[in-house]
């Protein structure tokens, strides 16, 4: 599958970047620098990043990935072992220095043999599409997000909060809980409504 | 002809009680809109409920012939934001009043519609629900039983310590969260003061009430600690800022998120139903627990693709369902009937 959008992509990336708490801005700024964010062959490699067979043999040698049968030339797979990488990378560079260090920093870590220089543009390039992977993941985690007109574009408090509140009661829809008329039978469920978090916690 | 008025007297109180003073507060809170006139565009009143806030912060304001106050452009927005807050605190502070006003009021009316029917003008009137002009008929009394039941199950049978605590703690959250951000003009003030408000609107509290009772029943009291914002920050840009290493983010503790993966904030319901969707599964957005429809239909289309079978979701497996989703977002459309059949498309 090859990288249908930059967006796509940067949705990948943050997710990643969570899982293995890296920056996805640094991320997305090494696939800029390396391929221009695509899956095809690189002048440095293969895939995004650019990783050449013997790094990427190196990487899945790791016991954290080699339970795994991830794919040099699958682009998420890619994105999965790279941020893998840089975690390791951070975590010597943090014993290295013994302070915060920076993205320039981490960079000739991982790549030592190249320049810096381009690091300052490629974060320039992709900061918007992290931005937008940022938003999209803030309106999915949020439902009742607003944009800046005011407008609900969250799901709003029904949704999916609904529905799993709706299971709960065993009633199937959030009206029935908001109604309170959900579990008024003596062999029903509990009725929540008119329960306190205290009570509950209780 | 009957059934004529009973309609006509039905709209007729399904109008009044729309209009009586106060309901607003049932539907919208204390409103969407920083400042509410009618008379003013939108875009016209987020000027002047800021030049008011400007006056208030003690900030330069540009004063107008029709007597309304500008922010200057060169205010300093920090301070903006910050006062605007305490205004929103305040109109937030007035509405939780009117809510345990309201609240207390409620149960006897409730009693005594449900006991004598055919005197609820006078006892409406009498409780000073603020209905008037009801001239009851068997089908407008049932609207106006079921107007009240249906306003009153939203947040008025809600605790009001419950409501209180959830509203002051997400205030008290939000300004925390927002500490280390720099609001450097117009817009940005715009932003942080609508998601201020935003967590005195009714439904958001309806919301936080609704997650809190979610998450307790899924995974105990403890699940309610408090996580760090995952998705609040600014991207960074330049190369020489040092960062410290992300921590680990907001993480999911249900109890049938299995994998670190799948307690992964960016793991949403959103993104199991767009699973479910493509895997032929019943779309509730739960993946469930070990053995679940949603879990088996994972490892059948794993086994089919030429994977390892497994019903976790791990990094590597969701990056083969991120390829499914990408190939078939919806089974039904593509004319496929199990998780099988898009493991073999895959393959």
């Amino acid at each position: 599958m090859t990288i249908t959008s930059q967006d796509t992509f940067a949705d990948v990336v943050l997710a990643k970047a969570a899982l293995r708490r890296v920056l996805p801005e640094y991320l997305a700024a090494v696939a800029k620098i390396r391929s221009g964010i695509s899956d095809g062959p690189a002048a440095t490699g293969i895939g995004p990043f650019g990783i050449i067979q013997a790094d990427w043999d190196a990487a899945l040698a790791d016991p954290d990935l080699s339970a795994d049968p991830f794919k040099i030339t699958r682009w998420r797979d890619q994105v999965s072992v790279f941020a893998i990488m840089t975690s390791k990378a951070q975590a010597a560079l943090a014993l290295k220095l013994k302070r915060n260090f920076s993205m320039e920093e981490l960079y000739a870590e991982q790549f030592s043999n190249d320049s810096v220089n381009p690091l300052a543009q490629a974060l320039q390039d992709i900061a918007p599409i992290i931005t937008g992977a940022l938003n999209r993941a803030q309106i999915e985690a949020d439902p009742t997000i607003l944009d800046s007109a005011g407008n609900l574009i969250g799901e709003g408090a029904g949704g999916i909060l609904g529905e799993l509140v709706g299971k709960i009661e065993s009633k199937g829809d959030y009206n029935a809980f908001n109604r309170g008329t959900a579990g008024v039978s003596t062999g029903g469920p509990i009725n929540l409504v008119s329960m306190t978090i205290g009570e509950i916690r209780a | 002809m009957r059934a004529i008025w009973g309609v006509v007297l039905s709209c007729t109180l399904a109008t009044v009680v729309a209009g009586c003073n106060g309901l607003e507060y049932f539907r919208e809170g204390i409103g969407s809109e920083l400042y509410s006139s009618d008379a003013i565009g939108a875009t016209e009143n987020q000027e002047v409920y800021l030049g008011l806030i400007c006056r208030q912060a003690g900030l330069p304001s540009i004063i107008n012939a029709d007597g309304t106050a500008y922010c200057d452009q060169g205010a300093d927005w920090g301070l903006v934001v910050q006062a605007g807050m305490n205004d929103i605190d305040r109109r937030c502070d007035a509405y939780l009043a009117w809510l345990d006003d309201k609240r207390r009021s409620n149960e006897p009316i409730l009693k005594e519609l449900a006991a004598i029917s055919a005197s609820t003008l006078g006892i409406l009137n009498a409780t000073n629900a603020g209905v008037r002009a009801i001239t009851i008929t068997g089908i407008a009394f049932g609207l106006a039983a079921n107007t009240f039941v249906n306003i009153n199950s939203r947040l008025l049978s809600l605790e009001q310590s419950t409501i209180q605590s959830l509203v002051l703690d997400s205030q008290q959250r939000y300004r925390e969260n927002i500490k280390g951000t720099k609001a450097n003009n117009r817009p940005d003030a715009i932003y942080y003061l609508r998601g201020y408000l935003r967590i005195c609107l009714p439904f958001s509290i309806e919301t936080s009430v609704n997650n809190t009772v979610t998450v307790v029943h899924r995974a105990g009291p403890d699940a309610l600690g408090r996580n760090e914002p995952l998705f609040t920050r600014v991207v960074i840009t330049d190369p020489k800022q040092r960062f410290a290493i992300p921590g680990p983010g907001t993480q999911s503790k249900l109890p049938t998120r299995l994998t670190d993966n799948e307690r992964l904030s960016t793991f949403t319901a959103a993104h199991i139903r767009r699973i479910q969707q493509s895997l032929c599964v019943k779309i509730d957005g739960d993946l469930g627990p070990a053995g679940s429809v949603t879990r088996r239909a994972i490892g059948d289309f794993l086994e089919a693709a030429g994977e390892k079978r497994s019903e976790l979701v791990t990094d590597f497996v969701d990056n083969r369902l991120n390829e499914a989703i990408e190939a078939v977002p919806d089974c039904k459309k593509a004319g496929l009937v199990n998780a099988s059949q898009v493991g073999a498309r895959l393959k």
